[in-house]
This record gives C-alpha cells, structure tokens and sequence, in this order.
C-alpha cells in the first residue's frame, strides 16, 4: 500500500472521530467500516430522512427542531453545520448496527417463530404477510437504534446471541442433518414437511390410538383383546390391529403425496417403494430427536429402572429427572404479582387529552412558582411542551413494573400518545 | 391516528393486568392490534419476536440437555451393572 494511501487513511480517520467527539472501534473504520451517508443521500430520502431526525432529537433533543428549520430555510449557523456533521457520521454507523440487528429477520424466520411461538403467531397471523412482518419488525429495529435504546438493542443481541450458541450444538447439527438428507436424498422441500410428519407415528402416537380404542370396547371385547395379546405373545391383538387401520387411513395423503413426488422425478414403482420408506425413517429420526417429551420419557424410564432396581440411593436419579423436567423457558409476560398492577390502577385515564392539558396547566404554574422571570406568554411553546412532556413521561415510566412486555408496551404507548399531543397542547388555552 | 383509541387501550390493558388477566390483556392487543400506528404494530412485533428467539434458544437448549442427561443416566446404569457384577462374582466365590 502506498504511503500517501495510508496517510490519507489516517486523516479520514481523525475526521471522523473528531466529528463524532469519540474514538472510532475497529469495526468502525477499515475494511468493515459501514458506508460514509452524505447529507444530500440522507435528505433525499423519505425513509433515511425520518430516522435521521429521529437521531438527532435524541441527540440534541432541545436544538433539533431548530437545526432542521434553520436547514429549510438556508439559514444554517457554523454551530448547526457542526452538529449535522457528528450527527451524520453517527447515522452511518447507526444505520449499519441497524442492518446488521435486521440481518436474518425475513419471512422465513417470521415462519418459523411463528410455528413455534404460539403468542407471536397470534400478532403476526394479523399481518397479511410474512415479509411485511419482518418489515414492520426491521423499521422497528433502525428506529431503536437511532433513538439509541439500548435495552431493546442489549436484548435483541443477546438473544441473537444465545440463538447462534444453541445451533452450533451438536443436537441441532443433528437434525439439520436428517434435515438436509430429506432434501439432498428425497428432494422435498421444507413446506412438504409438515405433510411428511403426518405420515410418521412415533410409537407412543400409536399406543395413544389403540388406547383410545379400546377404550369404546366392552367387556367381552376386552377380554378377546388381552386374551389374543397373551396367546399371539403380543405381535397381535384386536385393538392393535384397528390402531394399524386407522392410522394407515391417516397414511394415505402422506403416501399419495410421496407417490406423486418420487413418480414426478421419474422413479418406478419399486424405488417410490423404497425410497417412501427411506424418507419416512429419516422423519422419524427427526421426530424422535425433535420431540423434548418422547426424551424425556426415554429418560425417565432409565432413571426408573436406576432407581427401582439396581440403587437403594436414587437422589441421583431425582437430581437427574428433577432437571429433565423442564428447560429454562423465555416467558413473554411478566409474572410480576398482581398487586403491583394493580398499584398502576390510578393511572388510567392519564392518557386523555384533557388530563393532559390539566397536567400542562399545573406545570405551568409550577414553573412559574420556580422561576418567576419564566412568563409562559411569550416562552418557546414547542420547547416547553417537549419539556413538560419529558417529565410526564419520566414520571409514568416510574409508576409501572420496572420490566416485562406489557411495561414497555405500555410506555410505547404512552410515548406515542405524547407526540401525538404536542401540537394540541401547543394550542391549548393554557398560556395566558 | 385517534388519540382516543391509544387512550382507551392503554386503560383497558391496565384494567385487565390489574385484575391479574395477563392473557386477558393479551387477548385484548391483538383485538385492538389493527388500530394502533404501524410504528406500534412493529414494537410489538419486534417485543415479541425477541421473546419468540429466546423461547427458540431455550427450546433447542432443552433438547440438548435432555440428550446429554439420557447420556448421564445410562452411564451411571453401566457402572451400577459392573458394580452388581462384581458383588455376584464375590457372592459366589
């Protein structure tokens, strides 16, 4: 590299980072720095437009308003200019932490959590689309990042985090594996799974559907049922042999669909045969692994025999079992006790616009009691209002459960009316 | 957006936590999801898709840990069967 290259590096470097007023992280500069965004490429777009001044109010949030004015009307000051400038070497870096939050989240990661996280697929079933979802999803992540929420940031990370952790260990190799040879081997794809799994019946599926049979028999069928199980040494029975029926009944989309899929590659009667049943297996190995219970059971069972039969001292068969019962599992409420919800009570009807108006006066009034040279006559309304609101907001936050979703749900909201109530209380009849 | 609607939700939500009916308070988002803003409907997404990635992790970890258990017992079971051994052999002899 030349020298000139490397000096000229090392000046951008400097630039940047006296811009920024910190020191730049590795990741921030060099081969992985994120792009440089010019003002014009941030102004002349809608979107990047938005979160740009979503940054800087949270940045300079008493100068903001007055930056973008002064911008729209040509008459920026050498003090704005400065301001924009951190603010716009801020909103690269931001829009890259942004993208990289996002990295991952699209419609087929929206599928899966929501097949396997019953509450998400509540809210996410109510937008048309998967992709919109994600969308909506990502809009949220970039607005959080330019609002500089690190909880929400610090949480989403470690959750990522933990979610990379967990498959890289050898159990989810294994399935994705099984996975993968239903692909490579057998040519499905992965929305043919879900008809795959039907066709397989673990053994305890099976015991369930002939328990439930014999439960409509009578005496005398009962009897007939245990009699042939003893007599046949268990390979037949009558209730066995009606669980075999229904459950090839319930065979015969899986088989109809496999037929099709082998045929349509061009495979002969013989190989459909065999290759159904090859596909077949490998489900049930997935199904086996993927199942926590079946597990579990087959846990149990060993720790039954440990205790029954070979140990007098089963407190490690308990330990063992104790734990088996059950993985940490990632809660969406907060279990709080109710009592702390209900203490919030009083704080319902905050959110109308007359209690805010009731509030903004008494502000007021207080402010004046403070500082007798504050006359709210002629004082920055826009300001004040974002002041007041501030405080109102910081004092609600304070009321509620200190985490869980409905807490920040609840402060979302409240945020959200609050910016909705700016521009009314600017006009409310409470300044003279 | 209706500030009134924002209004009513945030009372309603409070009144069912109060009552302790979280699945209540629950039921009661999603039957008001459409009416929120996007930029809400996007913060709930986002707070449940987090809640969704910890529930995956913590799933996979579970089967994980069970395997490796099941590995633990039967290793015990061997050792207890080689220990049973040993008393017969020593029983006998």
């Amino acid at each position: 590299m030349k020298l000139e290259k490397l000096l000229l590096d090392e000046g951008r470097k400097e630039v940047r980072e006296r811009a920024l007023g910190r020191k730049l992280a590795d990741s921030e500069h060099g081969l992985d720095e994120p792009e440089d965004l010019k003002l014009p490429d941030i102004l002349t777009d809608p979107r990047k437009e938005k979160l740009f001044g979503e940054l800087l109010q949270s940045t300079y949030p008493d100068e903001a308003d007055g930056i973008f004015e002064r911008l729209g009307n040509e008459q920026v000051t050498v003090d704005d200019l400065a301001k924009l400038n951190s603010a716009r070497h801020d909103f690269s870096l931001k829009m890259a932490e942004a993208k990289r939050l996002g990295v991952g989240i699209d419609a087929d990661d929206i599928g899966l959590m929501s097949h396997h996280n019953e509450e998400f697929q509540k809210f996410s079933s109510l937008v048309k689309e998967d992709k919109r979802t994600a969308e909506l999803i990502q809009d949220h992540f970039y607005r959080v990042v330019m609002q500089g929420d690190t909880d929400t940031i610090d949480r989403l990370n470690e959750a990522q985090q933990k979610l990379q952790e967990v498959k890289s260990s050898k159990e989810y190799k294994k399935i994705e594996a099984l996975a993968g040879r239903l692909k490579d081997k057998y040519g499905f794809e992965d929305k043919q799974y879900s008809i795959l799994e039907e066709g397989y019946y673990t053994k305890k599926e099976f015991g369930g559907v002939r328990e439930r049979i014999k439960s409509d028999y009578g005496f005398f069928r009962r009897f007939y049922d245990r009699y042939e199980r003893i007599v046949t040494l268990g390979i037949t029975s009558l209730s066995k042999r009606a669980a075999k029926r229904e459950v090839k009944a319930d065979l015969e989309d899986t088989r109809k669909m496999m037929r099709e899929h082998f045929r349509s590659r061009g495979h002969g009667g013989i190989a459909t045969f065999f290759k159904s049943r090859g596909a077949l297996k490998v489900v049930g190995r997935i199904e086996n692994a993927e199942t926590p219970e079946g597990l579990k059971q087959h846990f149990e069972a060993i720790g039954g025999i440990l205790a029954a039969s070979l140990s007098k001292d089963d407190r490690i068969v308990q330990a063992l079992a104790k734990e088996a019962q059950g993985g940490p599992k990632a809660e969406i409420i907060d279990n709080r006790p109710p009592k702390t919800w209900a203490e919030v009570q009083g704080k319902r009807s905050q959110m109308t616009e007359a209690q805010a108006v009731a509030d903004l006066k008494k502000y007021l009034t207080k402010r004046r009691a403070e500082d007798p040279s504050f006359n709210p006559q002629t004082a920055d309304r826009s300001s004040v209002v974002d002041e007041f609101m501030g405080e109102r907001k910081s004092a609600y936050e304070k009321e509620l459960p200190r985490e869980g979703f409905f807490t920040r749900i609840l402060i979302r909201l409240f945020g959200n009316f609050s910016n909705n109530m700016k521009p009314n209380l600017q006009q409310a009849n409470v300044w003279t | 957006m209706d500030i009134t609607a924002l209004g009513e939700i945030h009372d309603e939500l409070i009144a069912q936590l109060a009552r302790g009916n979280e699945s209540g308070a629950m039921d009661y988002l999603r039957s008001r999801f459409k009416d929120l803003p996007e930029e809400m409907q996007g913060e709930i997404l986002a707070e449940l898709y987090i809640d969704a990635l910890n529930e995956e992790s913590a799933r996979i970890e579970t089967i994980g840990k069970i395997q490796e258990q099941g590995v633990a017992a039967l290793k015990v079971l061997e050792v207890l069967k080689a220990e049973l051994k040993k008393e017969a052999g020593k029983t006998k002899a």
